[in-house]
């Protein structure tokens, strides 16, 4: 029951965080994406500095409102991981409870049989 | 564990990481939520679950009043309890959610205070059972759940009895994708196996629990 829990746990975890990578967008891949929309669409763009700025702008914006979102969606689901998993341990440990008090009882019902318990 | 049981909690346990699967993989981002409207998913898989469970736990409650079997008591106090487990899955994932699309953890929107009402009258309903004893508990507790059971068409039709706008309207026409459309469907079948496998455990348990109870009682009474 534990090793399927912590295992459930991991794998989890691992899905959730490798789902939430968010791609880092970094200057030099702007230069080439700017350098490739100006060659393929002929477009002839004046203050080009500016417009990497603009775009590195937009790009980090984006970036951190998805981080947002994502922070989002995972504590939902982490939330709601936890709540089964906190309900399974107590299940587990009311089997347990159970068992040790019908093993107790067993005990006592085979002492009145033997006729050691007066 | 009987060997069904065992073949429905393996079933159960490879569709939730299929479901995890298909939620992150699979299915396509919402355009106006984004990634946060994954959370739907779950949150309202478990909803519905919440409508079967205490449906369950309303029609064992009836059918202890007619017939007395203190089975029906026990069937009906699982599913109650199952149904409290999603009830509470459902109150804290859906703040995550209000906190991105409305600005706010919580609002007193109807939905969610009818949500909020049905999930304290079961917390009663537990509390009104570990303060009574057999038959007194049976009774009262078999009345409340009928009672309580009032408040889920409430909470399903909320947002037209009271015309809010935070949660979509029922029969609402949503952008709904194929690949969104049949992942929620195979949440939704998982959610109802899980309840089922843990409705049989908990059964199981209470059953053996009140056994338990009559074997000791009448052991007591040998004793004395």
């Amino acid at each position: 029951m534990r090793i399927v829990i912590v295992l459930s746990c991991l794998i989890v975890i691992a899905l959730l965080f490798s789902a939430i990578q968010v791609p880092i967008i970094d200057i030099s891949e702007i230069e080439k994406a700017i350098n490739d929309v100006k060659s393929e669409s002929q477009v002839n763009i004046e203050d080009e500095e500016t417009l990497k700025k603009t775009v590195a702008l937009v790009a980090k914006e984006l970036e951190s409102d998805q981080r947002t979102r994502l922070k989002y969606l995972v504590s939902a689901y982490m939330i709601i991981w936890l709540v089964f998993m906190l309900y399974l341990i107590r299940l587990g440990k009311q089997q347990r409870a159970l068992d040790q008090r019908l093993s107790q009882l067993e005990q006592e019902t085979s002492g009145i049989q033997d006729g050691s318990i007066e | 564990m009987g060997k069904s049981v065992k073949i429905l909690t393996v079933l159960v346990a490879i569709l939730l990481f299929i479901s995890l699967f298909l939620i992150f993989g699979y299915a396509q981002v919402e355009k106006t939520m984004l990634e946060v409207q994954k959370i739907f998913y779950f949150h309202v898989s478990a909803a519905i679950t919440v409508y079967l469970a205490f449906g369950v736990n309303f029609l064992f409650s009836i059918k202890y009043l007619i017939k007395r079997k203190p089975d029906d008591d026990l069937l009906a106090a699982s599913a109650a309890e199952i149904g409290l487990v999603f009830c509470t899955v459902v109150l804290l994932s859906g703040p995550i959610w209000a906190r991105y699309a409305w600005d706010t953890w919580w609002t007193w929107e109807a939905r969610l205070t009818s949500t909020l009402v049905l999930w304290l009258m079961y917390i009663g309903y537990f509390i009104l059972r570990s303060a009574l004893t057999d038959d007194k508990r049976r009774i009262y507790s078999a009345v409340l759940g009928i009672i309580a059971f009032f408040d889920v068409p409430i909470v399903h039709f909320a947002t037209k009895l009271w015309e809010t706008k935070m949660h979509p309207e029922r029969g609402a026409k949503l952008d709904v994708l194929p690949t969104m459309r049949n992942t929620w469907m195979i949440v939704l079948v998982t959610f109802f196996i899980l309840f089922a496998v843990l409705l049989i455990l908990q059964y199981r348990t209470k059953k053996i629990e009140s056994r338990y109870d009559i074997i000791a009682q009448k052991h007591l009474q040998e004793l004395n």
